[in-house]
């Protein structure tokens, strides 16, 4: 299970929009809405499935992209 | 793992994300989550965004944004997905030798001592130039600097290439041409104070993810930015455009021609700033007036560039004057006019645009071209490690550069091979008629990335030569064609620098061990070098940082001077950019400007210095319009285009190993346009066939309005759709670089 910090980069008016639709996703976590422009989120999902994960994000009206600031697999490679 | 450590580290996912955007920090970390972190670049792209690589149990097992960088803790998820590649089954863990026709497992002293014998072999019988190295921008610049050494100073043979020479050239030869020296006037802090964006030949969106969340940023925080983008397909990028220019492909340089016209016939010329600081030169290099200049640009009236190029006079005015009327005008650009047969040309009308309205060297107004790859300008253009170059922009036709590089490695004088090696195209044919026998690859993969590539495949498959490649992967499509592989330490496995786009030069440090038998290039270059014959006077390296401090004597005497970026600096500090001759040099973000380049004395007389043209003036160049080598015709009527998608990189070696990744996009497509697939009945997912004057491939396709009408677009990634068997090898004379990015094609449904 792959742990991701994400930023979701919105264009301002849609912001409060993705951000509730982004609430509603699964083994999504939000960290509040910042500088007009962002959606801190914290994904979790098996490394085959984070793709797919991100990728229903990006596909919300408004999101111009999505950045990375971390990614662990800690639990996929290292022993438990 | 159990649910408190689960959510620790969810904590410091978030933590991250935050502190990238000066947030307040929600957590208190009261422990460390991995054993440490260890300071590294990101190993795609030229942005060169700094990451840190956490380490537990002696694996790299998290990635994340180092805030220090001038990423500010930003990755995309490409670059954030390096650690799955790390550990992938496919790394090479010793070394192979060809046997019967296999690859089988060998000793290093085998491999290393049929590699030499080969070498040796060749040299004894058909002389230096049947030897060759092809490298990498993805190579360290000790890799790239050491190899180059090898071959030019201890082999004698100036065989010495990389792929930069498929992505970077054309850029190089424009700023040589206009300027006098490589590399950019600017930095990524320009971006910052920009308030126009001119992206040209561009999709920063999915090429530079981290350069287009800065452009993005910056334009949110000011209404009164405003972003250019020109390009013949309407990407990504272009959802941030205030105005989306698409255009007839391979017509770009008539535009540029008629903006200038527009700026002039407007007034809107800074005619104070390039009567001091500017020469206007032609073809031929006949130096001419502004006068004359304007007669030239007669032929590009707005009107008659439309008729070219399909994008309204009205258009071409719009956007010549937010150009010209910005306070401060960014350009950037990248394979879109790199990759062209007047790729040059392309590059040097961009920077006409600049000097004609005084747009350079101001904080924000910059002509900046993007580097495809994380070290082609540390690696392989800093260092010479091209065909006709020597390090730090010298050139080896010039006896005095030849002279002075022959003195800093203790060489005899004019000992030196004069004579420059075969570019990469060149090389790759004579390859193919048996001149050159024996070529060592470092880090790239020709097999898939070369142009109109069956051709050179078949030169690699020769029974006569001998190809040795140093590499980490065994599914690496060259190794088809390899007699012998060494396994190659990768990555945060060995530490090296990297130098990218905007000269910073980076450390990446060694967080891991590299698997099995893999070995540091660095090492291998050396060990093989002595077996060959090489003076071992010439190679008395230990490890990478040996070398750097080489480099930094090499370099200390030229415009390039990085004396003050030590190895302990670069262990301390998240990056440091050139010319910084001093410890205590902070470095340099704005060039041939008094004050900000160390380079120019504090008393010179003027504010800017041009010094790498003996007038100390940069170049206006008189660049005709020229079309593509393959312009579409009745027979095939369609211009193919290629590039990235943002989820893979290059030939999908690193990328298709991330299961995400993969996922994400599996296999090439062909991007076509609504209106055309509409005409054939084409649909989402159909069957079409490409077919040009090469070979023909069939791909599903995606229709949409991204591409423009009469265009089709095909990623590069894919290995089972090798979309390089269709393109074409013709080159800029110039800087022989391949136009990759037009060739005519038939589309039919099948």
């Amino acid at each position: 299970m792959a742990i991701a910090g994400l930023l979701v980069h919105t264009l301002e008016e849609h912001l409060e929009d993705v951000e509730k639709q982004i609430k509603g996703m699964p083994e999504m976590t939000t960290y509040g809405t910042h500088q007009d422009q962002y959606i801190v989120v914290v994904a979790e999902a098996p490394s085959d499935e984070m793709e797919k994960r991100v990728d229903s994000i990006k596909e919300l009206e408004g999101v111009l992209t999505i950045y990375t600031t971390y990614v662990t697999i800690e639990d996929e490679i290292g022993p438990e | 793992m159990d649910v408190t450590r689960r959510e620790f580290l969810k904590c410091a996912a978030a933590s991250s994300a935050l502190m990238a955007i000066g947030g307040p920090l929600a957590f208190a970390a009261t422990e460390q989550p991995v054993d440490k972190w260890v300071k590294g670049v990101c190993r795609f792209c030229g942005t060169g965004c700094g990451v840190m690589v956490g380490v537990k149990n002696k694996q790299a097992v998290t990635v994340k944004g180092d805030p220090n960088n001038h990423n500010g803790g930003f990755l995309c998820l490409k670059g954030a997905l390096m650690t799955p590649i790390i550990y992938a089954k496919e790394r090479l863990t010793q070394p192979l030798i060809r046997k019967n026709g296999e690859l089988v497992e060998a000793s290093w002293d085998e491999a290393l001592d049929l590699t030499a014998s080969k070498f040796k072999d060749a040299i004894k019988k058909d002389g230096p130039r049947s030897v060759a190295y092809y490298g990498s921008g993805q190579a360290l610049t000790e890799e790239t600097y050491l190899a180059s050494k090898i071959f030019k100073a201890g082999l004698k043979s100036n065989n010495v290439e990389g792929n930069p020479r498929l992505c970077m050239a054309s850029a190089v030869g424009g700023y040589v041409t206009t300027y006098g020296k490589d590399e950019p006037c600017g930095s990524f802090s320009d971006i910052d104070a920009a308030t126009c964006f001119f992206l040209i030949g561009t999709n920063t969106s999915e090429c530079h993810p981290i350069l287009f969340k800065r452009i993005a940023a910056r334009k949110q925080s000011d209404p009164n930015v405003k972003v250019i983008v020109v390009d013949p397909r309407k990407t990504n990028t272009a959802r941030i455009a205030d105005i989306h220019v698409g255009f007839v492909p391979g017509t770009d340089l008539a535009i540029m021609n008629a903006m200038a016209y527009v700026i002039i016939q407007e007034e809107l010329d800074d005619y104070r700033f390039h009567s001091r600081y500017v020469s206007f030169m032609d073809n031929k290099k006949n130096k001419l007036t502004f006068e004359d200049y304007k007669k030239f640009l007669e032929d590009y009236t707005p009107e008659k560039a439309e008729k070219l190029s399909g994008v309204p006079a009205a258009t071409i005015r719009k956007i010549a004057k937010i150009f010209a009327e910005s306070s401060a005008t960014m350009s950037m650009w990248c394979m879109g006019l790199n990759q062209r047969i007047r790729g040059v040309w392309a590059n040097n009308l961009v920077s006409n645009l600049h000097l004609l309205t005084g747009q350079i060297g101001k904080p924000g107004a910059t002509p900046f071209s993007l580097t495809g790859q994380p070290n082609a300008c540390g690696g392989v253009r800093d260092t010479g490690g091209l065909s006709h170059l020597l390090p730090a922009g010298r050139l080896i036709k010039k006896k005095k550069h030849r002279n002075e590089v022959e003195f800093l490695w203790g060489m005899e004088p004019d000992s030196l091979n004069p004579k420059p090696g075969y570019h990469t195209i060149a090389l790759f044919d004579a390859l193919g008629k048996g001149k050159v026998k024996a070529l060592l690859i470092l880090c790239t993969n020709p097999a898939q990335s070369l142009p109109n590539v069956n051709k050179y495949r078949e030169a690699m498959a020769r029974k006569d030569n001998f190809i040795a490649v140093i590499e980490c992967f065994r599914d690496a499509e060259t190794l088809k064609f390899a007699d012998v592989v060494f396994p190659a330490a990768f990555w945060c496995e060995r530490e090296g620098v990297y130098g990218c786009s905007e000269r910073r030069y980076a450390l990446i440090g060694k967080a891991i061990d590299p698997p099995g038998q893999a070995r540091p290039s660095v090492n291998i270059l050396v060990d093989l070098a002595k077996r060959i014959g090489v003076d071992p006077k010439l190679v008395p390296f230990k490890d990478s940082s040996d070398i750097w401090e080489e480099w930094r004597r090499v370099a200390k005497s030229t415009p390039y001077n990085f004396w003050g970026i030590t190895r302990d600096r670069l262990r301390k500090e998240s990056g440091i950019l050139w010319p910084c001759p001093t410890e205590d040099h902070p470095g340099t973000e704005i060039r041939y400007v008094r004050g900000k380049d160390p380079n120019i004395p504090k008393d010179y007389p003027k504010k800017y210095d041009f010094y790498g043209k003996p007038d100390h003036r940069a170049v206006i160049w008189f660049r005709p319009y020229k079309g593509a080598a393959e312009e579409p015709d009745k027979e095939y009527p369609f211009v193919l285009t290629t590039g990235r998608v943002i989820d893979h990189w290059h030939t999908g070696t690193m990328t298709m190993k991330v299961p995400e990744l993969r996922r994400s996009f599996p296999k090439a497509y062909v991007e076509i346009n609504d209106k055309d697939a509409k005409k054939m009945g084409i649909r989402n997912g159909d069957n079409v066939l490409l077919t040009t004057r090469r070979d023909k491939m069939v791909f599903q396709a995606r229709v949409s309005d991204v591409c423009r009408p009469g265009l089709v677009f095909v990623p590069w990634f894919d290995v089972n759709l090798m979309i390089n068997k269709l393109t074409k090898d013709a080159f800029d004379p110039g800087s022989k670089q391949p136009e990759f990015k037009i060739c005519a094609t038939k589309v039919s449904k099948v």
